[in-house]
């Protein structure tokens, strides 16, 4: 057996991959423009927990360090601060320093909004990816600082690598964990009760009596109970089968289409949005994000002036 | 973090850094006591089992002159996302009277001042269960909803115009 096919090489050849510093890239910039365009949409709703009375302040998290909450215009400060790193976070400008600037400010944006009685689940795995690109030379390709530095695009190394696949492990955990929190809280019988179809007609119900946005969908379907154990079996079997999606594009694939129909389901049937999977963000670590982008880089090459 | 990228050549490095976020990202399922947070979590999304679909929710209402009843929205209870304005009326309700005619009063003078709720003259702070399958039976055979399985009232006030 030779040193390069040794178990160890193997290992550590598929946690830490030669990859092109460009996918690297091309994860920053997707990643990157979500949270950009999403913070500027929802600075108002994110900085609206300054109304929200003190009583109702229950810190998580990286805000356990407060004992009472922020004035209104620090609250505002910060998520407007967020907004702008955002963007810069995007255009790989400084990126030393604006990477850790932004992941900081975007945790404790989002953790603030969530220390108010109520953790919201659709920014989880999208703050963890930030944090991640934020440790790794992710503006190497692609970016302003590249472009100001000049010379030849650097060599794919395993620097580049190593970042990419624990975002794609942290992606097939988080499902996994959902999974896993179905079976402890209510066993099988999640899947062999009314448990869904129950939960579908709670959530529904519960939104037209607080005036919020339901889902029609939803509702009618309760009226149809069979379909729901089916639902209920994929829906908990592709969450369980997550992290296989690591071991190849195929199987990768598959799994990213069911999560992703699992999502466009639960939007369908109980109004509940989570963009960051939606767009396809939270499976891009799994796949090699580059080739489309240098696809349309060419395309726009091609343009006549 | 500075420092971080500059070891992003080192082997060892790669693999620490995956060794510890998976430690992170699974901690807090693997606590002796699981307990949700921000950004690590439990992922409790839709995972408690629901035995039935009773619905018990605490919200706020706004009543006309009528006796026309609709939903107060989220942004009159202080906050532009609906769960959080469930949560903060669901505390002021668990609380006591006192605290939920508080709550009742704020909502109020806010509908007052950004003249939402045009119709509205009086606020009230419930806690409502309804069957829901039984809701959409009925909604869907278009026969009127049927009445709740019980109206719990915290606090109730004028809106002053």
């Amino acid at each position: 057996m030779t040193a390069g096919t040794s178990p160890w090489a193997r290992l550590d050849g598929w946690v830490r991959p030669v990859v092109p510093a460009e996918r690297l890239a091309a994860l920053r910039i997707l990643i990157g423009l979500f949270g950009a365009v999403y913070l500027t949409v929802r600075a108002p709703s994110l900085a609206s927990v300054a109304s929200l009375p003190a009583s109702s302040f229950a810190p998580i998290g990286v805000t356990r360090v407060l004992a009472a909450p922020l004035p209104p215009a620090a609250v505002w400060t910060l998520t407007g601060l967020a907004v702008v790193l955002g963007w810069a976070f995007a255009a790989g400008v400084a990126w030393r320093l604006v990477a850790p600037a932004f992941a900081a400010a975007l945790l404790w944006v989002t953790t603030y909004r969530s220390s108010f009685g109520m953790i919201f689940h659709t920014e989880n795995l999208w703050v963890v990816h930030v944090l991640l690109l934020a440790t790794a030379p992710a503006a190497d390709a692609w970016s302003i600082d590249a472009r100001r530095r000049g010379g030849d695009a650097p060599e794919p190394a395993r620097r580049y690598g190593w970042v990419i696949v624990a975002m794609g492990v942290v992606t097939g955990l988080a499902y996994l964990l959902a999974g896993i929190a179905k079976l402890r809280t209510a066993g099988l019988s999640w899947v062999t009760s009314d448990a869904l179809r129950n939960y579908v007609a709670y959530d529904n119900l519960r939104k037209i009596l607080l005036g919020d946005t339901h889902a029609p969908l939803g509702g009618a379907l309760v009226r149809h109970p069979e379909l729901f154990k089916p639902l209920a079996a994929v829906s908990l079997t592709l969450e369980l089968l997550a992290p296989l999606a690591l071991l190849g594009r195929r199987p990768a694939t598959a799994i990213a289409l069911g999560l992703w129909g699992f999502h466009l389901g639960v939007l369908a049937t109980m109004a509940i949005l989570f963009p960051y999977p939606l767009l396809g963000l939270a499976f891009a670590p799994w796949f090699e994000v580059e080739r489309p982008l240098r696809a349309i880089a060419a395309r726009l090459a091609r343009r006549p002036a | 973090m500075i420092a971080a990228m500059a070891l992003a050549d080192r082997p060892l490095w790669g693999w620490a850094m995956l060794v510890g976020t998976v430690a992170l990202v699974v901690s807090p399922i693997v606590a002796r006591e699981p307990k949700d947070s921000f950004p690590l979590s439990t992922y409790p999304m839709f995972s408690h089992g629901r035995k039935d679909a009773t619905v018990t929710v605490d919200h706020a209402v706004a009543i006309g002159e009528g006796g026309t009843e609709e939903p107060v929205p989220p942004r009159l209870v202080g906050s532009d996302e609906v769960l959080q304005a469930r949560a903060t009326i669901g505390r002021a309700a668990k609380r006591g009277p006192a605290e939920a005619r508080a709550l009742c009063t704020a909502i109020a003078g806010r509908a007052r001042a950004s003249g939402g709720l045009e119709r509205a003259r009086t606020i009230e702070i419930r806690t409502t269960k309804v069957d829901a399958v039984a809701w959409f039976d009925a909604v869907g055979d278009g026969r009127p909803p049927p009445a709740p399985l019980s109206v719990k009232r915290h606090a109730s006030c004028e809106v002053a115009r």
